[in-house]
């Protein structure tokens, strides 16, 4: 159904035409007097830019078109149709319209991940849709240890991480997997962040036209959208195999939102004077279950009329009081219609979860199950286990140190006349408050208590600052990603030097922890049992110490002593004129606490092992 | 079923609707200071609570899923159901930490089909916080997956010590789930690894979530709740800010057994001259806590040592999640009577009202009915007593002692006397 009307072309009489279903499709006008030597006009319908018409107010009638010339695509072309009939007029200037319009669609890359959206990267793969969960086996503690390419990948996603592997598993001589050990969990969640997939759902209904200011309507959708309508409709499919070289994608997929075949697998309505797409409504008449079964080689298509099971389950006379809804003969076709597709779709979706694999037996308890009446059941009463308490009183009050408690008691009440008769006195005599300040021995040691008081104060408010700055933060060995954004506290060593100082305690940091984890046994393996591993983690702990040595010699190497080191001391306080290098007794406070927990760990394990009377 | 009864026994859809400003009136003298004291008095009264002690998990380790599919963009809570969700998910948040100092948390998000990590298993709350902040930009999408979104919650809880509980709190406004597999397996890996689910339904019971809830908590459907309205929403997210009692089925699946949970109490340090680097993030700080096992030099607890796994808590968070095991009791309602033997609340010394005699009470009663045309009647003694030391306490102080102090002032006032035995705590 080609649109057609009469238009006269250099006021000859004749059909104008757009024909679509032409390779390629054009615009034809031909003299309707054909032994007029008037030459048909063909415009290829790709190569028109522009459109004009009289407007209604104007008794002229005429359609300008205007596309590119034939040869050279820069030059454009004008032809200039008239009309007798404004209705026949406004007919093809739509249809042109509609055409024109689909020709500068554009498939923009940002189609697909809008930015900062995270879920939407994980979408990618979520769209196989068959089959079952199958990340929730591999992520035993030996698998994801096993798993090698899942490090990697987690290593090269968080770059603190693969700092951290650096140093302790390469440089360091520490066994991968000790290393992951202690992150099983980091392992885990990526391992399930990754191999997220989603479920089926209706695809066609998450897709929302937007309008824009400029009267156009635009459709976005992803690539895994695409791939999921597929999926769902092979239909769709065979219409885009067998359509889109000569299409092109963009417009395949105008035409498909604009066309009767996507309102009908939407399950719209399709009204009457609904305008459709030439090309891919001819898709509504096919057989959408026949195309279906194709795709499923192991059953055959029996005809209704046959198909003893189906008329089985189509028995009207099963479903009690009424038939089927789609069954009813009174129902708006169009009804029945969109009814069974949404029935198709949700049968394609809920038969992609059933359980593969399921015995018989198992099947036929699920049944049972959902046989019984599960409203009408006794709720158990719920018991919990109690707490048995004995108190006199207060099963609230705390005091469980009876001795200490009586104790104080006769203290109390043995002072208690003696305080009774100080109080007495104590607001008859008049205070003189002035007195604190006025007398010169109390001045001083009440100003010394304030100094001191502030100064407390100061460093107490600084510390709490810096545990709010620092916690607020996700740090590199409690796990998780990093942001490397805290404001360290001034330091007057450069930042280069710094960052050794860093490097060193965490390297140090991490030998620690899996010196601990082992040798307190925390992990449930045998200490006994595994004291090659402590052994040798003692000896790495050994180096450890050598290396925060040699660190803060280095420090202090290259940042010689200048002449009048200036009071950079963070906080500005007064520091007392350095004797030694500042930086190295800087570099040295700051690895203290590394080096008080290095002695402590190696202190104790020497001492448990001459307790058992070994060698070290 | 309790919680629907309306005033009059009826449900609560019964009940004939009382508008705020019928219930409000003025009495014979032109003053309303009765009727807003006594509205005030029934709004603070919580209904009773149970306060049999129970065992229960003190250190927690829970999952809170936020369903953020397209269905949270409905406008029947204000402004829509995925910005109050994210506000009572911020105080929850706040409260949980509050009451349960030594437990941890983690924020998971169904959105478009997929769970999303928003904020890993953390003790620290400020995270949690920030990052559900951060979830206010994030529009609702898509379709929630239950399965998804359990999956991910029991790869975050597997690690997690035997000594700690394993909970995962939904909050769902679907009517559906778009799994990728079989819910139904995930179900029972759940239960496997004994992780109790809880459900707050924003729309409707849903059978897989009624399902779920029952057979992860053996049996026990009533950690299913659907919210009537914005107030309801909240006190059931604050239910689960209670930690969870042990039932006696799952103790009879597991061997008995009570296992010592190794702590470390570490000692405050401060560097004043020079800061140092911590072994938690690897700053340079001044002072902190230091573990005494490892002398490593931590920021902030309660945590687990980042060198020797010790888990470092202070006494204080102990005290603190011990409420929860022994719940004070609540306080009785002294019937009205012609004369009372306190005149003052022994919290704040406020004066309370006189005594009324009966016939004065009955002309008050039939005042009101015939003013207000209420069954309920609003006349209390105002005092409110606790059953142990006897004391009588005004509605403040009783609403303060039991959601703020968790300690009754009378009880811990009462000096023991050397003669009387004192008490001992023993809990099996």
């Amino acid at each position: 159904m080609s649109v057609t009307g009469a238009a006269a072309y250099k006021k000859r009489a004749g059909m104008l035409s757009i024909q679509e279903e032409l390779l390629p499709p054009i615009l034809v006008w031909k003299s309707i007097d054909s032994s007029v030597p008037v030459p048909v006009v063909e415009l290829p319908l790709r190569t028109l830019t522009n459109l004009q018409a009289t407007p209604v107010t104007l008794e002229k009638m005429m359609l300008k078109v205007v596309s590119k010339g034939p040869e050279d695509p820069e030059t454009l072309v004008t032809t200039v149709f008239s009309f007798n009939h404004r209705p026949t007029m406004n007919n093809i200037r739509d249809a042109l319209q509609q055409i024109i319009s689909r020709q500068k669609t554009v498939i923009q890359p940002g189609l697909s991940p809008a930015p900062g959206d995270a879920t939407q990267a994980n979408d990618a793969p979520a769209n196989g849709s068959l089959g079952t969960f199958s990340s929730t086996d591999s992520l035993t503690e030996a698998k994801l240890l096993r798993n090698h390419t899942l490090q990697q990948k987690l290593l090269r996603a968080q770059p603190a991480l693969f700092t951290a592997f650096q140093e302790t598993v390469i440089k360091g001589g520490l066994h991968p997997d000790e290393f992951w050990s202690t992150r099983i969990h980091l392992l885990r969640t990526f391992a399930l962040e990754s191999s997220q997939r989603r479920g089926p759902y209706n695809v066609l209904s998450t897709i929302k036209t937007v309008a824009t200011s400029d009267n156009q309507v635009n459709v976005s959708i992803s690539i895994d959208k695409i791939q999921a309508i597929f999926e769902q409709y092979p239909v769709v499919r065979k219409a885009y195999d067998e359509n889109v070289p000569k299409l092109s994608e963009g417009e395949f997929w105008t035409r498909f939102f604009c066309s009767k075949l996507f309102r009908k697998l939407k399950g719209e309505k399709i009204g009457v004077y609904d305008k459709g797409d030439l090309i891919l409504d001819k898709y509504c008449l096919i057989n959408l279950d026949y195309l279906e079964k194709e795709d499923e080689e192991d059953e055959e298509h029996i005809p209704r009329f046959l198909d003893l099971e189906g008329n089985k389950d189509d028995n009207s006379q099963k479903l009690g009081n009424g038939p089927d809804v789609t069954m009813k003969g009174d129902n708006n076709p169009e009804i029945v219609l969109i009814l069974r597709s949404m029935n198709k779709l949700s049968t394609k979706i809920v038969s992609n979860c059933v359980p593969h694999g399921e015995t018989f037996e198992e099947l036929e308890k699920e049944k049972e199950e959902e046989l019984e009446f599960k409203d009408l059941e006794e709720t158990q009463p719920m018991s919990y286990i109690e707490l048995h308490v004995n108190s006199q009183h207060n099963s609230n009050s705390s005091k469980t140190d009876t001795e200490v408690t009586i104790a104080d008691a006769d203290k109390v009440d043995a002072g208690l006349p003696e305080f009774k008769e100080k109080m007495k006195d104590y607001f008859t005599t008049e205070l003189d408050l002035t007195e604190l300040y006025s007398a010169p021995s109390r001045k001083r040691s009440a100003e010394e208590a304030f100094k001191d008081t502030i100064q407390m104060i100061k460093a107490n408010t600084k510390q709490l600052k810096q545990t709010w700055n620092v916690t607020s933060v996700e740090s590199l060995f409690s796990g998780v990603s990093v942001v490397n954004v805290t404001t360290d506290i001034d330091s007057s060593l450069p930042d280069a030097d710094l960052e050794t100082l860093r490097l060193t305690q965490a390297t140090s940091m991490e030998f620690l922890k899996h010196f601990w984890v082992n040798f307190t046994n925390r992990k449930g393996v045998s200490a006994a049992g595994n004291p090659a591993m402590v052994r040798k983690l003692y000896a790495s702990l050994k180096k450890c110490q050598e290396r925060v040595e040699s660190s803060i010699q280095l420090v202090a190497a290259q940042n010689p002593v200048k002449p009048e080191p200036e009071t950079e001391k963070s906080e500005g306080e007064a520091v007392e004129k350095p004797v030694d290098n500042v930086h190295e007794r800087h570099a040295r406070d700051y690895m203290g606490s590394i080096s008080r927990s290095l002695l402590v760990a190696i202190d104790s394990y020497e001492s448990a092992v001459k307790k058992v009377g070994g060698v070290l | 079923m309790e919680e629907l009864k309306g005033a009059n026994g009826g449900y609560a859809w019964e009940d004939e609707y009382q508008r705020s400003w019928d219930i409000v009136k003025e009495d014979d003298g032109g003053s309303l200071e009765g009727i807003v004291t006594s509205l005030v008095e029934a709004r603070k009264k919580r209904f009773m609570k149970n306060v049999t002690p129970f065992q229960r998990g003190i250190i927690r380790t829970m999952v809170l899923v936020v369903d953020l599919s397209s269905s949270m963009q409905e406008k029947d809570l204000r402004p829509n159901r995925a910005s109050i969700t994210i506000s009572y998910a911020i105080d929850f948040v706040g409260e949980f930490f509050d009451q349960n100092p030594i437990s941890q948390l983690g924020i998971v998000v169904m959105r478009s089909g997929v769970a999303t990590l928003v904020s890993d298993v953390s003790g620290n709350p400020q995270s949690h916080i920030d990052n559900l902040r951060a979830l206010r930009k994030l529009e609702p999408k898509g379709d929630p997956s239950l399965q998804n979104a359990l999956e991910m919650s029991k790869g975050l809880l597997l690690h997690v010590a035997s000594h700690c509980t394993r909970e995962v709190l939904i909050i769902f406004g679907s009517l559906l789930t778009s799994d990728p597999g079989d819910i139904h397996k995930t179900i029972l890996s759940l239960v496997v690894s004994k992780i109790r689910v809880r459900v707050i339904g924003l729309t409707a019971q849903v059978a897989i979530c009624a399902e779920m809830v029952r057979k992860t908590n053996f049996g026990d459907s009533s950690l299913y709740g659907v919210i009537l309205n914005e107030t309801h929403y909240k006190e059931l997210l604050m239910n689960a800010v209670t930690p969870l009692a042990i039932s006696n089925q799952s103790l009879a699946e597991t061997a008995p057994g009570f296992s010592l949970v190794e702590m470390g109490f570490p000692s405050r340090i401060s560097e004043t001259a020079s800061p140092s680097f911590c072994s938690c993030h690897s700053k340079l700080t001044y002072g902190g806590y230091v573990c005494p096992q490892c002398l490593s030099k931590i920021c902030s607890l309660p945590t687990v040592c980042p060198c020797c796994q010790l888990m470092l808590i202070l006494s204080t968070h102990l005290a603190r999640s011990y409420h929860h095991l022994f719940p004070l009791k609540t306080y009785v309602e002294v019937p009205v009577l012609t004369n009372y033997d306190t005149e003052f609340c022994f919290g704040c010394q406020i004066a309370f009202p006189a005594g009324v005699t009966p016939l004065e009470a009955q002309v008050l009663k039939a005042k009101e009915e015939a003013q207000w045309g209420m069954k309920k009647h609003m006349l209390t003694s105002s005092r409110y007593r606790c059953p142990d030391c006897q004391v009588s306490f005004c509605i403040d102080c009783d609403v303060f002692s039991h959601d703020v102090l968790h300690n009754c002032m009378g009880c811990e006032s009462i000096r023991e006397s050397p003669s009387k035995p004192t008490l001992s705590v023993n809990a099996i």
